[in-house]
């Protein structure tokens, strides 16, 4: 029974771990802002132009 | 020329800021600008290859054509620029801006490129809600002064503040720190108490389930001591000056708790309610943080030095230099362009100045000012430039004394408690007392500990955390609602003195008007196209607003040749044309002769005259906000209504149709318009003032709730309790039914949590509450009650139609 002792250890060990990780966080001021973040993740690195569409479709209108 | 009428027909809006190009259209390789500047700040982006900037939003940009030349040479100030660095070591500077036209997302992805536009710039990151931006730049290759004048050119402009607060630290750290704290130990101590609870016999009496109190009483230390730190200082805040509120029971609550499971689980081997205390606290912060996210990038306290000139230009030698405005002593000599706001009591060099008191007097029409005369700080010059004289040091002055009236500072709103700590003063009393007779009763009828049991069961069960979050979460959730419609409120606490109005208040210019349209009407028989020539090119010759109104107003016509033109201030102005004498002006100056029939100084009449005969007058008068009529009638079916105005009285006929006569007052100075409010307060008003200048802030900060109205977030507001959009203006009752509703919604949550309350006390004063039922009921009422505070108002938004998300630039 004492292998149970030893998992109640480990767990809070393991916990007190995200505890510290998290205050880390909170410290590091990654809790400061978080709505921009949600706009930047919708950027692509390198987006393709608008104003590729438009003229592709000005050229599939020439084609025709 | 053909080409370009064309394009005008179709309205073309500009390429980088979306405006309709109404002034003018400026073409460049296909593509079309409304302004100079929104080309330039495009052909920037195009040359640094950030055009995906246009891909990023539609029409992004920000219009330069309203922007003003900004000089930022004050930055070369060493002492100063270093005071506005966060950070600075031997190779990088850091530096934060407030940013106000930050407001889409493509704006977010230039001001994160701008490395590309510059070598000195390392790194910068967008704070959207706070519309701030950090940038981290190498000061030897790019100085303060480049990148604010970066910033600028982009239509970025910075808006720097001399006294900058320390917001180093962001205020929410600690609340996360320690809900995340309560969160841990509440989780790991249940899961500890869970054996316990289930009578689990799994350890085969090895002895090991006796550890896990103790593993309780050792996580619950950091709850006790950090988590539930701030309800200490509250209640014993509020104990001091002998008044109790919501916090004082909490606190009762969580002392009983920890004491009466610290005696349990040391001297009678039992579990305690540790778990409770963590989850109780969990939620508490949770409910407090919620409360506590609110518009970030408003500022609801603002104060007068945040729209002074950050520097002026002062005349020393015959020279021309920036200097900051707080090293400006009496007898220095400065130059104020057009549009720039006196900065201090001067007496006037120049021969003749026209200066806007709109901020202060409310007046709408400037007043002419001639030499040697004084004028006062805060108005803003209309016109050519002129110097002006120190006479006192701009801290002492007029508006800064206005501003700093002790009537006005914000601890005179006289504090009223909310609901909540009302409630609690009786709350906690009725507690105690149940306490003290459950104990008493058990001391007579049972053993002492059964009595200890009772009186402690008493305090834990009524600790009223379902009762503290009813409010934070309803209102907060309708804060909400009401800020994706326009309508921004300062905290929760204000909606709950929203719900109590009954009398609406309102300023006229700028708030029942829009701040910059005018509509002019002729009254007589407009005359013939040849003398609407002539008095348009005479108009075209003077700089008073009314001039330049009217003239825009009439037809385009040729100009005219001109002589004799005189302008004589604050009366009117006069030529000849072709031989004609014509007089445009106030209806004295015109006709000097005949007696003026009203005495009131109605200066939005001009009156014209050729050759001594009368042809007519143009008034001019603001435009009413689209609505307003209806809005108004809406109001006055359950408010008292009031107009004050610093304006004249030539509209009152138009608004008596929904306003009483003896409710509308003109020409009033912010000093009264503050006494008035105090006036219905005496007579137990509760008063929402609704203004939107300078001039109204002694009477927003006066009333029961003040509300600015504003044509953009970014614009300038005076402190207030909410900001309004202007053209969410019409919807104002609708916000106001809500924000009842609301109310109701949180007393309906108080009733929930009480009965849970009952409830709970009827185990407690039979002794007979286990730690299993305060682990249940606890998070049960708090969970309840948070579902019925946001899904109530989010049912009741839906009833009101608020519960589409409008598209707001802001």
């Amino acid at each position: 029974m004492n292998i149970l002792i030893v998992l109640i250890v480990v767990s809070l060990v393991v916990a007190l771990g995200f505890l510290g990780a998290f205050i880390w966080a909170v410290k590091a001021g990654q809790f400061d802002d978080a709505s921009t973040p949600s706009y930047r993740m919708l950027w692509d690195d390198t987006p393709t132009q608008k104003s590729d569409k438009k003229t592709n479709n000005v050229k599939s209108i020439n084609n025709k | 020329m053909m080409n370009h009428t064309v394009i005008k027909e179709k309205i073309v809006s500009c390429q980088h800021c979306g405006e309709p190009c109404d002034e003018q259209i400026i073409e460049s390789n296909e593509s079309y600008f409304c302004c100079e500047g929104c080309k330039l700040v495009f052909e920037l982006i195009q040359e640094n290859d950030l055009s995906n900037f246009y891909c990023v939003a539609d029409k992004p940009g920000v219009s330069r054509r309203k922007g003003q030349q900004n000089s930022f040479n004050f930055l070369n100030d060493e002492a100063f620029a270093n005071s506005l660095l966060d950070f600075k070591n031997e190779s990088v500077s850091k530096v934060r801006f407030y940013i106000p036209a930050i407001h889409c997302s493509a704006c977010i992805w230039l001001l994160e490129k701008l490395y590309k536009l510059n070598d000195g710039i390392q790194s910068s990151r967008v704070d959207f809600n706070k519309k701030t931006v950090n940038i981290s730049f190498d000061h030897h290759k790019v100085s303060l002064l480049e990148l604010v004048k970066l910033l600028d050119s982009l239509a970025y402009t910075p808006d720097i503040q001399l006294d900058k607060k320390d917001h180093k630290t962001n205020p929410y750290r600690r609340i996360w720190l320690q809900l995340g704290i309560a969160g841990f130990v509440f989780g790991n101590s249940m899961l500890f108490s869970l054996p316990e609870y289930f009578g689990m016999d799994i350890f085969n009496g090895s002895g090991i389930e006796s550890l896990f109190p103790y593993l309780n009483a050792v996580l619950a230390l950091p709850v006790l001591l950090y988590s539930a730190q701030d309800y200490y200082k509250s209640s014993w805040g509020a104990i001091r000056q002998k008044q109790i509120n919501m916090d004082v029971p909490i606190s009762i609550g969580i002392i009983a708790l920890f004491t009466y499971s610290y005696y349990i689980i040391f001297f009678q081997s039992g579990l305690g309610y540790l778990d409770s205390l963590a989850g109780l606290l969990f939620f508490l912060l949770l409910g407090k943080l919620y409360q506590q996210k609110t518009f970030d990038h408003l500022r609801f306290d603002r104060d007068v030095k945040s729209f002074f000139p950050l520097s002026v230009t002062r005349i020393a030698q015959n020279k021309e230099e920036q200097v900051l405005l707080n090293s400006v002593l009496p007898s220095d000599v400065l130059r104020i362009r057009n549009e720039e706001i006196i900065p201090a009591d001067s007496l006037l060099l120049s021969d003749e100045a026209l200066i806007d008191y709109s901020f202060v007097t409310g007046e709408s029409m400037p007043e002419s000012k001639q030499k040697e005369e004084l004028i006062y700080a805060g108005g803003r010059l209309k016109g050519a430039s002129v110097l002006i004289q120190v006479k006192k040091r701009p801290s002492q002055s007029y508006l800064s004394q206005l501003w700093d009236d002790e009537s006005l500072q914000h601890h005179s709103k006289a504090k009223v408690q909310n609901t909540a700590d009302r409630i609690s003063k009786y709350f906690t009393a009725i507690v105690l007392v149940i306490a003290v007779v459950a104990g008493i009763y058990w001391m007579m009828a049972g053993t002492a500990d059964q009595a200890l049991k009772a009186f402690t069961s008493v305090l834990i069960i009524a600790c009223p955390c379902a009762l503290a979050m009813a409010t934070p979460v309803t209102l907060g959730t309708a804060m909400r609602v009401l800020g994706k419609h326009g309508f921004f409120v300062k905290n929760t606490h204000s909606i709950e003195q929203m719900s109590a109005i009954d009398t609406v208040v309102f300023d006229k210019t700028g708030t029942l008007t829009y701040p910059d349209k005018a509509e002019v009407t002729f009254e007589g028989t407009l005359p013939d196209h040849k003398i609407l020539a002539a008095i348009s090119s005479v108009l075209n010759q003077s700089k008073h607003p009314l001039s330049r109104i009217i003239y825009n107003w009439l037809p385009f016509y040729p100009q005219q040749n001109i002589t004799d033109f005189k302008e004589t201030a604050g009366q009117g102005i006069s030529a000849s044309v072709n031989g004609k004498v014509v007089k445009i002006g106030k209806q004295s100056f015109v006709e000097p002769d005949k007696e003026v029939a009203s005495s009131e100084n109605n200066s939005s009449v001009v009156f014209v005259s050729v050759d001594g005969q009368t042809v007519g007058s143009f008034s001019v008068r603001h435009v009413f906000r689209k609505g307003m009529g209806d809005l108004l009638s809406n109001l006055n079916q359950n408010f008292e209504l009031h107009l004050l105005s610093g304006d004249n009285p030539s509209e009152k006929d138009y608004l008596k149709k929904w306003i009483a006569p003896d409710n509308m007052y003109f020409q009033q100075l912010p000093g009264q318009k503050r006494d008035f409010i105090q006036k219905l307060q005496e007579e137990n008003h509760k008063v929402l003032m609704a203004g939107d200048g300078l001039n109204d802030s002694g009477a927003l900060m006066k009333s029961d709730f003040g509300l600015a109205v504003t044509e953009s977030t970014s614009q300038f507001s005076p402190a207030c309790d909410a900001i309004m959009l202007g053209n969410q203006f019409t919807s104002l009752p609708l916000f106001m039914k809500f924000s009842k509703r609301s109310y109701y919604m949180v007393l309906a949550g108080f009733v929930l949590s009480f009965s849970y309350n009952v409830v709970g006390l009827s185990f407690a004063v039979q002794a007979m509450l286990s730690p299993v039922i305060a682990a249940v009921l606890m998070p049960v009422s708090s969970v309840s009650v948070v579902m019925l505070g946001t899904l109530g108002v989010k049912y009741l938004s839906k009833k009101s139609g608020l519960h589409h998300a409008k598209d707001l630039k802001l």
